[in-house]
């Protein structure tokens, strides 16, 4: 038996957990925080837009870059699952019928997350290989 | 890098975590709390996250609420809305977290917590002590501590709202008092001096004895003229008075009216 068999790469569920807690902890309490200061002279949307794009894309970066290996779905998973925590909040679930419409929304803003914070750590993975071969040359 | 292609060997080893304890732990810890306060807290602070239940970390700001509402609804001449019987056992709820659950459970954790210390016991960050003891400061320091200075400052306003509607209502009796001592000056004016009267002027005219002093004021006639008086009243109540002219000059044929109205004091 082949023992360097190519198979599927497993999705590292600690980092997602980790990459989730990460979105909690450096996105939405700072958000909290600090959103009352970063609204100025901007529509109220446009800043949440920027800042959860911005969020998402930094935090996907980090983990992209500084875990061991490859991990791209990861941070995109644990960016979906976040999305759907902050939907939940601004009234989608809650005390509402859950629609097909109101599914098809969550998928969407899921599905943009996971690719927004994909991008993220992939770039984030380029950084680290960059940083190797850095190393590795010197 | 490819993800879908690389190699796995599992007769490697496993690999050490990349998380050290301490920092998955902290990392938790703050993620449950960060969404504690976006889920639990945050709502409360902003109204009514259950309905008619109400829960109001501060119930003090809901109780003058609803007494402003009363006024108003009072001044349109609607009937009173009673609070209900839910919002009411919400209220009391809420007193009792802030007040009494909130402290007890702050001083109890930090007894717990000091006993636990002495004994040399090393527990989990996540012990019952722990998260009483936070619970207790988040509520005590968010809800109990702030309602001494409001408990402070709501007494000194409230006082200080009394007071001046005291004063007030002392002044309006004394602007009355003169206005009656007015009707018997233009009666003196009006009488013809044969019976006692000054004949078309006020010359003559002393305030009547049972108008010279009441509960709230001494009245006093400063000048006398043809055509116009000057009064004085001293409040006995109050460090204050008020000084005023009947000014018949324009009115032959109406009541004098009262002008130059001078407060001192506390009137002013």
């Amino acid at each position: 038996m082949d023992t360097t068999a190519v198979s599927k790469r497993r999705i590292d569920w600690a980092w997602v957990g980790v990459g989730y807690c990460f979105f909690v902890v450096f996105h939405l309490l700072p958000s909290y925080v600090l959103l009352e200061f970063v609204r100025q002279g901007m529509g109220e949307n446009v800043v949440r837009g920027m800042w959860l794009i911005a969020g998402l894309l930094v935090v996907g970066l980090y983990i992209g870059y500084r875990s061991r290996g490859t991990t791209i779905l990861e941070p995109a998973i644990s960016a979906m699952l976040y999305t759907i925590t902050l939907m939940s909040k601004s009234g989608e679930f809650l005390g509402r019928s859950i629609g097909g419409r109101r599914i098809s929304m969550m998928l969407v803003w899921g599905g943009v997350a996971f690719l927004i914070a994909m991008l993220g750590a992939w770039i984030g993975e380029m950084l680290q290989a960059q940083k190797e071969k850095r190393a590795k040359a010197s | 890098m490819n993800p879908e292609t690389e190699p796995v060997n599992d007769s490697a080893p496993r690999r050490a975590s990349e998380f050290s304890p301490s920092f998955l732990r902290w990392l938790i810890s703050l993620t449950c709390g960060t969404l504690v306060l976006f889920f639990v807290i945050d709502p409360l602070y902003r109204g009514r996250p259950f309905g008619e239940i109400g829960f109001s970390p501060y119930p003090w700001i809901v109780a003058g609420g609803q007494v402003i509402s009363f006024g108003l609804q009072e001044f349109s001449g609607r009937p009173l809305e009673v609070p209900t019987a839910t919002q009411r056992y919400s209220l009391l709820a809420s007193l009792l977290v802030g007040l009494v659950v909130g402290p007890t459970l702050f001083f109890f954790g930090w007894r717990m917590n000091r006993i636990e210390k002495e004994s040399g016991k090393k527990g989990s960050v996540f012990r019952a002590s722990n998260i009483a003891f936070l619970l207790g400061v988040l509520v005590t320091f968010t809800i109990a501590v702030p309602a001494i200075p409001a408990a402070i400052a709501q007494r000194m306003v409230s006082h200080s709202l009394r007071n001046a509607q005291a004063v007030q209502r002392s002044r309006d009796a004394i602007i009355n008092d003169l206005n009656w001592i007015r009707l018997f000056a233009e009666q003196h004016r009006a009488l013809p001096q044969e019976g006692g009267g000054g004949g078309g002027t006020y010359i003559g005219f002393q305030i009547p004895s049972q108008l010279e002093a009441n509960a709230e004021a001494t009245y006093e006639i400063v000048n006398v003229f043809d055509s116009t008086v000057v009064m004085k009243a001293s409040s006995k109540r109050y460090d204050a008075g008020v000084m005023v002219t009947i000014d018949g000059r324009f009115a032959r044929r109406f009541p004098a009216g009262l002008r130059d109205w001078t407060y001192t004091g506390q009137f002013q």
